[in-house]
């Protein structure tokens, strides 16, 4: 009996091995191509002098030269850094925001897919043409009305709290969580309709319960809609990590860009591979703490 | 008796919010909402300002002498243009269209594989967010250099190919599929049905709302990529490089490229309403008991 058990259950797992390759061989070909041999290429040249011949790159080994130049000459470290840490203040932002409109658009009231369209704008605005007609067009007005733009640096407000006498320090964190509050929303679109399909998900006969044992909407939330969000939030937080620390307005971006537009292939793939490595550190260490409190019904 | 009992108790749980409380939340809605609105209202009332208002010092918010000036010159430019401004969008559909739903189909597949197989190479998923996170930017040049050994360069393959196993449709499909139970899988497989029908009749329908999500996500992600250095010939080009290629002639054309960009976001809206209208739907009965 044992091993008949035994038997069959190899069999199957066979056949769902060769069903599961079937189903992955296309994805593995697509990665391997335009990821994998892309990546180590870049890696490769990193760590070589590039030069061109006609039709052809010519990469020879010179160490970690390139590295040297940019992250320690370059202070590229420095800058990276710094963004990495606007990175991690951002996402919490982000992921507090995104939360909070997400349960709000979730529930029903008067207009809510007109508000649902609203508040994912930035997923159809935020990229490609047309954010850089918006930018090139809000710059361009900035330059021109340069009195008129102070309006919105916020010395009301500054002045405001000088007059509560509240300290420099306090005072500049609110001013810049003010006017970042605009940057925040805008990266929010993708999370917040990523949480919304999260909290469709959720059984509403787990809400029935709650009901039939007289929970309050405090316990509720943090009985059942926050447990079964984590799997959400935990990708949320990988998306929005990812998405932020590789913006394209970022300053470690622009040099990264800069030194592929002036022929600098080396120096380029070295400032990418190393900021590639910081960002996969952060994401090692934030699954690290997360993945044990992710709750999935199934297990 | 039953009947109206459990009426009131929906109606209880829905409408127990205060008026106060209703209000406060639209307010804070349209507080909110407004940062997201004001720039796309602008840029519409910008594609009707005629120029001496675009350039007016101190500049209005609202249009004072209304003009379709903009619109008109889009399209007389458009209809000048060496290649049929048909075309454009014809490439502009197709190749969207194509990478959206095989990227869709591939996604799913895989991480169907990842979420629901036991299989050896399962820490391959790893490299899928390594994958995510590793800018294009660097890429750029291997890429290229893969792209031309493999005579993609010049094709609608050059578009579509790079497109289909990006990470993020399999990471988001990822995520989702773990949510699905194992056991409606298993008593699928119990009953004889094959991976494949498991697959299309009850894993794809059930996950809906993500791919539906994805469909958004992928679709305006390549209808908004302007690839450039792929494709050189002009008849292959995209809409959005025509489109900027027409508003790159100079400032004087700050109201035409208002024009443009308000055209192009309108494929993206579109797609974005009618796949979350049906997220909606289909939560409705997605046919999960616990």
């Amino acid at each position: 009996m044992n091993n008949k058990n035994k038997l069959l259950k190899l069999s199957y797992e066979r056949r769902q091995g060769l069903v599961g390759y079937v189903f992955l061989i296309p994805w593995l070909i697509g990665t391997a191509v335009f990821f994998c041999y892309p990546f180590f290429h870049t890696v490769w040249l990193s760590f070589c002098d590039v030069s061109f011949d006609t039709g052809r790159i010519i990469s020879k080994f010179s160490g970690i030269g390139a590295y040297k130049f940019v992250f320690i000459q370059q202070q590229f470290l420095q800058q990276a850094w710094t963004h990495l840490v606007t990175t991690c203040l951002h996402t919490a932002c982000v992921l507090i925001i995104s939360i909070f409109l997400a349960i709000i658009l979730n529930q029903e009231f008067f207009g809510r897919s007109a508000w649902r369209v609203i508040f994912s704008l930035p997923i159809i605005v935020a990229s490609g043409l047309v954010l850089s007609v918006f930018q090139k067009d809000l710059t361009f007005q900035a330059s021109v009305t340069s009195e008129s733009t102070n309006i919105f640096q916020n010395e009301a407000l500054t002045e405001m709290l000088l007059s509560m006498g509240i300290g420099d320090k306090i005072i500049n964190v609110v001013v810049t969580a003010v006017s970042s509050v605009v940057d925040i929303l805008w990266m929010s679109g993708v999370q917040i309709l990523l949480f919304i399909t999260g909290l469709q998900s959720i059984s509403p006969s787990l809400y029935e319960v709650c009901d039939v044992e007289g929970a309050t909407a405090w316990q509720r939330f943090w009985k059942v809609t926050f447990p079964l969000l984590t799997p959400y939030i935990f990708l949320n937080i990988v998306y929005s990590i990812i998405d932020i620390s590789t913006q394209s307005t970022a300053s470690v971006m622009y040099t990264i860009r800069y030194y592929y537009n002036n022929v600098m292939y080396a120096n380029s793939s070295a400032a990418g591979t190393g900021y590639f490595l910081m960002i996969l550190a952060l994401l090692g260490i934030i699954t690290a703490l997360l993945s044990k409190r992710i709750v999935y019904i199934d297990k | 008796m039953i009947l109206p009992s459990l009426k009131i108790k929906k109606k209880n749980r829905r409408g127990s919010r205060s008026l106060a409380g209703t209000t406060g939340i639209f307010l804070f809605l349209a507080l909110l909402g407004a940062f997201m609105v004001l720039p796309l209202l602008y840029a519409v009332i910008s594609s009707f300002k005629p120029i001496d208002e675009l350039y007016a010092y101190p500049p209005r918010f609202f249009v004072r002498r209304p003009t379709t000036e903009n619109i008109k010159m889009l399209f007389s430019l458009a209809a000048n243009l060496w290649v049929p401004f048909s075309r454009y969008v014809f490439n502009s559909v197709f190749v969207s269209g194509v990478a959206t739903v095989g990227h869709i189909i591939l996604a799913s597949m895989c991480a169907f594989v990842f979420s629901k197989f036991n299989l050896r190479i399962k820490w391959m998923f790893k490299l899928v967010v390594t994958a995510l996170l590793f800018n294009g930017s660097v890429l750029w040049l291997p890429q290229y250099v893969i792209m031309a050994k493999m005579g993609l360069l010049n094709t609608y393959w050059g578009y579509i190919l790079p497109v289909l196993p990006m990470s993020l449709g399999l990471f988001l499909m990822k995520q989702f599929m773990d949510q699905l139970p194992t056991a409606l899988i298993e008593s699928a497989g119990i009953d004889g049905a094959s991976y494949f029908r498991i697959f299309t009749t009850i894993v794809m329908p059930t996950v809906k709302p993500a791919w539906m999500t994805l469909l958004v996500f992928a679709f305006q992600n390549v209808w908004n990529s302007n690839p450039h250095g792929v494709v050189f010939d002009e008849q292959l080009k995209l809409l959005q490089s025509a489109i900027s290629e027409i508003v790159a002639a100079g400032i004087a054309r700050v109201g035409v490229s208002m024009a443009g960009s308000l055209f192009i976001m309108i494929p993206p809206i579109v797609i974005f309403v009618v796949s979350q209208n049906s997220v909606i739907e289909t939560m409705a009965h997605s046919g999960l008991k616990d």
